[in-house]
C-alpha cells in the first residue's frame, strides 16, 4: 500500500526537478547551440535546432574578450577578497560583543546593503575623478568594494554567529590576541562561509554592468559584461557572435563554483546545523 | 601559585531593562595551591561566578583579586582574561575542531611565541602523563569522549597556569570513566601545586577534589568551609540536599519536660532535644520543623525486629514497608515508605531487601539534622557533632548483638 505512494510521490519530485531544470537549461542550451552557428546560420536556422556548427565564433570571441576578461578577473578577484577579509573582520568585531555602538552599525551596515547603488554613484564618479582614480583599476576596486562590503560583513556576521561563543572565549583564556583569536580560531573556522561570501561577491561584480559602464572611458578598461554590449553594435547585431560572447563570459562564474562549490553548500549547511553555545 | 579572593561580588545582568540578580554579595578566598570547589543547584549561578573569576565576565559590584592585584572591580575587568595566567576546562571542553589534539594543546604555547622545539617538549610531557600520545595527530572530532576531555585538561595546563578552573568537567564524562578522569586532575593538580577551583553540581566531583567549598542557592553564599563540614553540618536543607542525599521527615516541635524540646514525627515517633543542640532560638509550641536524614545514618531491621531498642544512639523513626531496593556500587540503595507519612525515605544498606517487606526504620540520633519551616538548620553542630565517634563504635556493637 505505502510504496505505490512512495513512487508516486518520489515521481512528482522528479519531475518538478526536472521542469525546473529544463527552465534554467533552455537558454543556456541555445547559448551554446547558436554560439556555435555561423552568422547566416544563426538567423535561417530554427533556434533550438543544433544544425550546422563550429568553433569558429567561439575562437573570434574568445581573443576579442581576452582583455575584458582579465580586467574582470581582476576586479571580481580583488573585490572579492578585500570585501570577504573585511567583512569578516568587522564580523569578528560584532560578534566580540553586542553593545550599543556595535548594534547601531551593525543597522546601518544592513541598511547600506540594500541602498541602490545608482543614487550613490554620481558622487563617487566626482571623488573618482578628482583623486585621479577614474577609469583605472583602484578606483574601479574601491567603488565596488564600497558596495559590496557591507554585504560581505553581513553574511561574515551570519556565517560568524554559528561559531561556538566557548571556542572564542577558551582562545582568550589560552592568552590568545584578538588578532590571534581571528586568525587562527575565527576565521578558519568560518571558512566555508568566507568561500560562499567570495563566490557571491565575485559572481555579482563579474556580472555588474552598470559600474563599469559609467567608471570607465578607454577599451582597455572595459570588463567583460561591457564588452558583451558591443556585440549587439549599431550596425547590426551578429547574433552567433553575441551568443558565443555570452557563452564565453559565464564560463568564468561557472568554474568558479564548480572549483569552489563544496565550500559554498558546506557554508550554507554550517547555518542550518551548528548553533551559538 | 595564587591566590584569589572575592569580595562582595554581586552579579546583575539586566536585559530589557529587567535586572536579574545572579550573584549576590559573594565573599570568599582561595589559598594559594589549594583545590576549592563550588556546588550548588542548576541556575545557582555558578557559572557565572567561574566566568567571573577568569575575567569572561565583569562584577556588576565587588571585587576580584588575584594575590594582592585587584584585576576586576565594580564592573570593570582590569587585567583581561589572556593575561591572568589561567587554564580553563569548559563543560563542553571546547577544543578547537580544525586543529589536531597536538595543536589544541600546543595553540596556547605558540599564543606565548614560545620556541617550537619547547612547545614540543611541553606537549608530548603532558601528552605522556594524561596518556593521549597516540592520539594527538587526530583532530578532535576523531578521538573519543574521555580523550577530549584529557586534551581540554592538557591544552588547560600547557602554558604552566598559575590556576586552574574546571567548569563540569566531567559531565559528558561516562560514569564508568568519571573517578579516572578525577582522579588524574586530582594528581595533575597536586603534581604542579597550582590552585584550582571545580564547579559542579555532583558531590562525587566536590568530595573528590575540593577541600573546601562554597555552595551557593540563588546566587548567595549558603555555606563555605571544609568539604566535609558542608555535608554533616549543613546550614540549610538546600546545601544539605546539594552536597549529598538527604530525606526529610516533617514534624512538630513542641516544648517538652523541663528544659528539653520534642519533635513529634507521625504518631510513633518522638525525639528529644537539649536546648543546648539547637541554636539560640525559642521555638513556639507546634512550630512546624524539618527533621533531615542521610541514607548512610538510617537503619533498616525487619519489622519488630527489638535488636536496636534501648539503644541510646538509634531510635526509631517509624514502621513501614520497602517500596525499591536497588543497587550501586557495593550499596543498596533503599526506598521506604513510612506508615502515615507521603515522602520516600532513601536508606543505604549493605544487604539487599525485599520489595514490599514490612519494616522498622532507626536511624543514628547525632546524625539527625534539624531544619525549621524555611530550611535552615536549628542545630547547634558544636554541641551535637561531637558524639559521632561513639555512635560508629555503638553501631558495631548492636551489629554484634543480632
Ligand atoms: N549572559 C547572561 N545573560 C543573562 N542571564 C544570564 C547570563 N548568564 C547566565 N544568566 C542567568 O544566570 C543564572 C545563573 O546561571 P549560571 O549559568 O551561572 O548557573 P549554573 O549554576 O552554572 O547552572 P548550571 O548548573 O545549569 O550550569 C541563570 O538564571 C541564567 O539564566
Ligand atoms: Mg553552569
Amino acid at each position: 500500500m505505502i510504496r505505490p505512494l512512495k513512487i508516486a510521490k518520489k515521481t512528482i519530485h522528479h519531475a518538478i526537478l526536472i521542469i525546473l531544470a529544463a527552465l534554467w537549461l533552455i537558454p543556456v542550451y541555445t547559448m551554446l547551440i547558436d554560439g556555435m552557428k555561423s552568422a547566416g546560420g544563426v538567423l535561417t536556422t530554427p533556434i533550438l535546432q543544433p544544425t550546422g556548427l563550429s568553433f569558429t565564433p567561439l575562437i573570434t570571441v574568445s581573443s576579442a574578450l581576452e582583455l575584458p576578461i582579465v580586467n574582470s578577473l581582476i576586479l571580481a578577484i580583488a573585490t572579492a577578497t578585500i570585501s570577504t577579509f573585511i567583512g569578516a573582520l568587522a564580523a569578528f568585531y560584532f560578534y566580540k560583543g553586542r553593545s550599543w555602538t556595535n548594534n547601531t552599525v551593525f543597522v546601518i551596515i544592513a541598511i547600506a546593503t540594500f541602498i541602490p547603488y545608482q543614487i550613490t554613484l554620481v558622487p563617487i564618479t566626482e571623488i573618482l575623478s578628482t583623486l585621479g582614480l577614474f577609469n583605472t583599476y583602484p578606483g574601479l576596486i574601491f567603488t565596488f568594494v564600497i558596495f559590496h562590503l557591507p554585504g560581505g560583513a553581513l553574511l561574515m556576521t551570519i556565517f560568524m554567529s554559528n561559531l561556538p561563543k566557548s571556542i572564542v572565549e577558551s582562545a582568550r583564556a589560552d592568552g590568545a590576541s584578538d588578532w590571534i583569536v581571528f586568525s587562527k580560531v575565527a576565521f578558519p573556522l568560518t571558512l566555508a562561509g568566507a568561500v560562499s561570501t567570495f563566490i557571491l561577491t565575485f559572481v555579482e561584480v563579474w556580472n555588474n554592468f552598470f559600474i563599469p559602464l559609467v567608471l570607465t572611458s578607454t577599451p582597455n578598461m572595459y570588463t567583460a559584461s561591457i564588452s558583451l554590449l558591443s556585440y549587439t553594435g549599431g550596425y547590426g547585431t551578429l547574433y552567433n557572435d553575441s551568443f558565443a560572447a555570452a557563452l564565453v563570459a559565464s564560463l568564468i562564474p561557472l568554474l568558479v563554483f564548480v572549483l569552489l562549490g563544496r565550500y559554498f553548500m558546506r557554508g550554507f549547511l554550517a547555518l542550518g546545523s551548528g548553533s551559538k553555545g | 601559585m595564587v591566590k584569589i579572593g572575592l569580595e562582595n561580588v554581586t552579579k546583575i545582568f539586566t536585559k530589557k531593562k529587567l535586572e536579574n540578580k545572579v550573584l549576590d554579595d559573594i565573599s570568599f578566598e582561595v589559598a594559594d595551591g589549594n583545590f576549592f570547589g563550588i556546588i550548588g543547584q542548576s541556575g545557582a549561578g555558578k557559572t557565572t561566578l567561574l566566568r567571573i573569576i577568569a575575567g569572561l565576565e565583569g562584577p556588576t559590584h565587588g571585587k576580584v583579586k588575584f594575590d594582592n592585584t585587584v584585576v576586576a572591580e565594580e564592573g570593570k575587568i582590569k587585567v583581561p582574561i589572556e593575561e591572568r595566567n589561567i587554564g580553563m576546562v569548559f563543560q563542553t571542553w571546547a577544543l578547537y575542531p580544525h586543529l589536531t589534539s597536538y595543536d589544541n594543546i600546543a595553540f596556547p604555547l605558540r599564543a606565548k611565541k614560545m620556541d617550537e622545539n619547547d612547545i614540543e617538549s611541553t606537549v608530548l610531557h603532558l601528552a605522556k602523563m594524561l596518556g593521549i600520545t597516540e592520539i594527538l595527530v587526530r583532530k578532535p572530532g576523531r578521538i573519543s569522549g574521555g580523550q577530549q576531555q584529557r586534551v581540554a585538561v592538557a591544552r588547560a595546563l600547557s602554558k604552566s597556569p598559575s590556576l586552574l578552573l574546571l567548569d563540569e568537567p566531567f559531565s559528558n564524562l561516562d560514569a564508568t570513566i568519571k573517578d579516572n578522569a578525577r582522579s588524574l586532575i586530582r594528581t595533575v593538580q597536586k603534581e604542579l601545586s597550582i590552585t584550582a577551583i571545580i564547579v559542579s553540581h555532583d558531590p562525587a566531583d566536590i568530595f573528590s577534589l575540593a577541600s573546601d567549598t562554597l555552595a551557593i542557592t540563588d546566587g548567595r553564599n549558603a555555606q563555605m568551609g571544609r568539604t566535609s563540614d558542608l555535608y554533616h553540618k549543613p546550614s540549610n536543607l538546600t546545601v544539605a540536599r546539594s552536597i549529598g542525599e538527604m530525606s526529610v521527615i516533617q514534624g512538630l516541635m513542641t516544648q517538652g519536660s523541663g528544659k528539653d524540646v520534642e519533635v513529634k514525627l507521625g504518631d510513633r515517633c518522638k525525639l528529644g532535644f537539649r536546648r543546648d543542640e539547637l541554636i539560640a532560638i525559642v521555638p513556639e509550641n507546634n512550630t512546624e520543623v524539618r527533621v533531615g536524614f542521610r541514607p548512610e545514618s538510617l537503619e533498616v531491621l525487619e519489622e519488630n525486629n527489638t535488636a536496636l531498642k534501648g539503644s541510646d544512639y538509634w531510635v526509631l523513626i517509624g514502621n513501614g514497608f520497602v517500596k525499591i531496593c536497588s543497587y550501586s556500587a557495593g550499596i543498596f540503595r533503599v526506598l521506604i515508605r513510612l506508615d502515615g507519612l507521603d515522602d520516600d525515605i532513601a536508606v543505604s544498606s549493605d544487604v539487599s531487601i525485599d520489595t514490599d517487606s514490612r519494616i522498622s526504620l532507626y536511624a543514628k540520633r547525632d546524625d539527625l539534622k534539624l531544619f525549621d519551616s524555611n530550611g535552615n538548620s536549628m542545630l547547634n553542630y558544636s554541641m551535637s557533632l561531637g558524639k559521632q565517634g561513639s555512635s560508629n563504635d555503638e553501631r558495631r556493637r548492636i551489629y554484634a548483638s543480632t
